[in-house]
């Protein structure tokens, strides 16, 4: 499966959907140092998504979790079909990408971003297309939008992505981190969708260890 | 990791701030947006004291504690900065705006205490306190040291504040700030008796008790 650089029908697609869906408003998808977790003895809010059954075609975006106004931060962990970064790479990525950011009825107040994920290959198993990846969202050192409300799944390559049984995603929300209000992303819609970036810190090769992460959590 | 549009990032999120803080509490905090370095992103930086607005201790009426409190963030992220060690401050008194008024120093300050460690409140990352009691009269704060940012890097500060009254020719005259902006103002402790109803020797207006009881006559 290869990402745009040969067909960038599927990305013109998929955002092309999003701006549909922004333009008629009424559609909103819907040892970490900077991982506080929640507040006292509050409990978190969870969400689990199967994803099993769900074939999403180029272009296709699968929206996963939408807390607007607030923005919030939080654990997010995937299960999915995976493909080394390249080729011969002990390190894998997902073959759908992984967006988060803002998508506001204003196109304005719009941003997207591929989130960085962590390859945990400790309990991923490649050879059965099952790779399990974490994210923290927001990441204030490795990239992606600043501050979120939505999480979406997006298919930007070329082929429909199949999920089978074992692929899920999990979300777990800790923190509220103010609000569209105080604190709108402005001179949208921004999109930095593509290929996530994946870091690995088991492998011998440690200039793909992110910034800040010493473990897997 | 410094990025130049961090800096207008941080502006724009520090006028955000100020227009809700503004909108909240006229005896708001004092806030400053901290430009980052090579290892750093900017930090957002507020301090005031704890139970605004304050008053000063009046035995029998007001138990004048008002603690010094600062709330450390990733300035992109609104992530709390936890686990800051190396924070320090001095802090001034000027007994009232007359005193403040004809001081060309700090060295004319009423009282000084200098070399104050400040630490993190238990189970509450990123917010750091001073227990104290405070007196009616303008207080200034120095802080000083090293902010932990997320573990990867340590960010310098190097800044003064002083709360703000009627009747001070200027506020900022002590005031600093190194590789920063600042915004807002904080309220100095105030009088008890201002808030007291009815007042000593005072009279109040209002006529329903006379209508009242004609009425109920």
């Amino acid at each position: 499966m290869t990402y745009l650089k040969q067909n960038k029908i599927p990305m013109i697609t998929g955002t092309a959907l999003l701006t549909i869906a922004l333009a008629f408003g009424g559609t909103v998808f819907a040892s970490h140092s900077f991982e506080t977790g929640v507040k006292g003895d509050s409990l978190p809010d969870n969400t689990h998504i199967r994803l099993d059954g769900i074939t999403l075609a180029p272009g296709g975006v699968f929206p996963l979790y939408d807390s607007s106004p607030n923005y919030v931060s939080g654990h997010f962990l995937l299960t999915a079909p995976c493909e080394p970064v390249t080729e011969g790479d002990d390190t894998y990525r997902p073959t759908v990408s992984v967006i988060a950011g803002h998508i506001d009825e204003l196109a304005e107040n719009t941003r997207m971003d591929s989130i960085p994920l962590f390859y945990i290959n400790t309990v991923s198993n490649p050879d059965a297309n099952y790779c399990v990846f974490h994210a923290h969202i927001p990441d204030p050192l490795n990239g992606g939008a600043p501050k979120a409300t939505d999480i979406d799944l997006i298919n930007l390559t070329d082929e429909d992505i199949t999920f089978t049984s074992g692929h899920i995603v999990d979300i777990n929300i800790q923190q509220v981190l103010g609000n569209i209000t105080s604190s709108p992303y402005t001179d949208g819609p921004t999109l930095n969708v593509g290929p996530n970036p994946v870091f690995d810190l088991n492998d011998e090769d440690h200039t793909n260890d992110g910034i800040g992460h010493s473990s897997q959590s | 990791m410094k990025q130049t549009n961090y800096v207008l990032l941080g502006i724009l999120t520090s006028v955000a701030m100020i227009s809700v803080v503004g909108t909240q509490n006229a005896s708001a905090h004092q806030l400053a947006v901290l430009f980052g370095d090579s290892d750093t992103n900017n930090i957002f930086f507020v301090l005031g004291h704890t139970d605004e607005p304050a008053f000063g201790q009046d035995p029998g009426k007001h138990d004048g504690k008002h603690n010094l409190e600062i709330r450390l963030s990733d300035d992109a992220t609104d992530l709390a900065l936890a686990d800051s060690t190396d924070l320090f401050f001095d802090k001034y008194y000027f007994k009232n705006v007359k005193k403040y008024n004809k001081a060309n120093s700090l060295d004319k300050a009423d009282a000084v205490e200098t070399g104050i460690n400040i630490s993190q409140a238990f189970g509450d990352p990123g917010h750091y306190i001073h227990r104290q009691i405070v007196s009616d009269g303008i207080y200034g704060y120095h802080v000083y040291g090293e902010i932990d940012y997320f573990g990867v890097g340590k960010l310098p500060v190097d800044l003064t504040f002083f709360c703000s009254r009627d009747g001070m020719d200027d506020p900022a005259k002590f005031e600093s700030v190194t590789d920063g902006v600042t915004f807002g103002e904080f309220g100095c402790p105030g009088s008890i008796d201002d808030i007291k109803f009815p007042k000593k020797g005072g009279h109040h207006n209002n006529q329903f008790n006379k209508d009242d009881k004609s009425k109920d006559d």
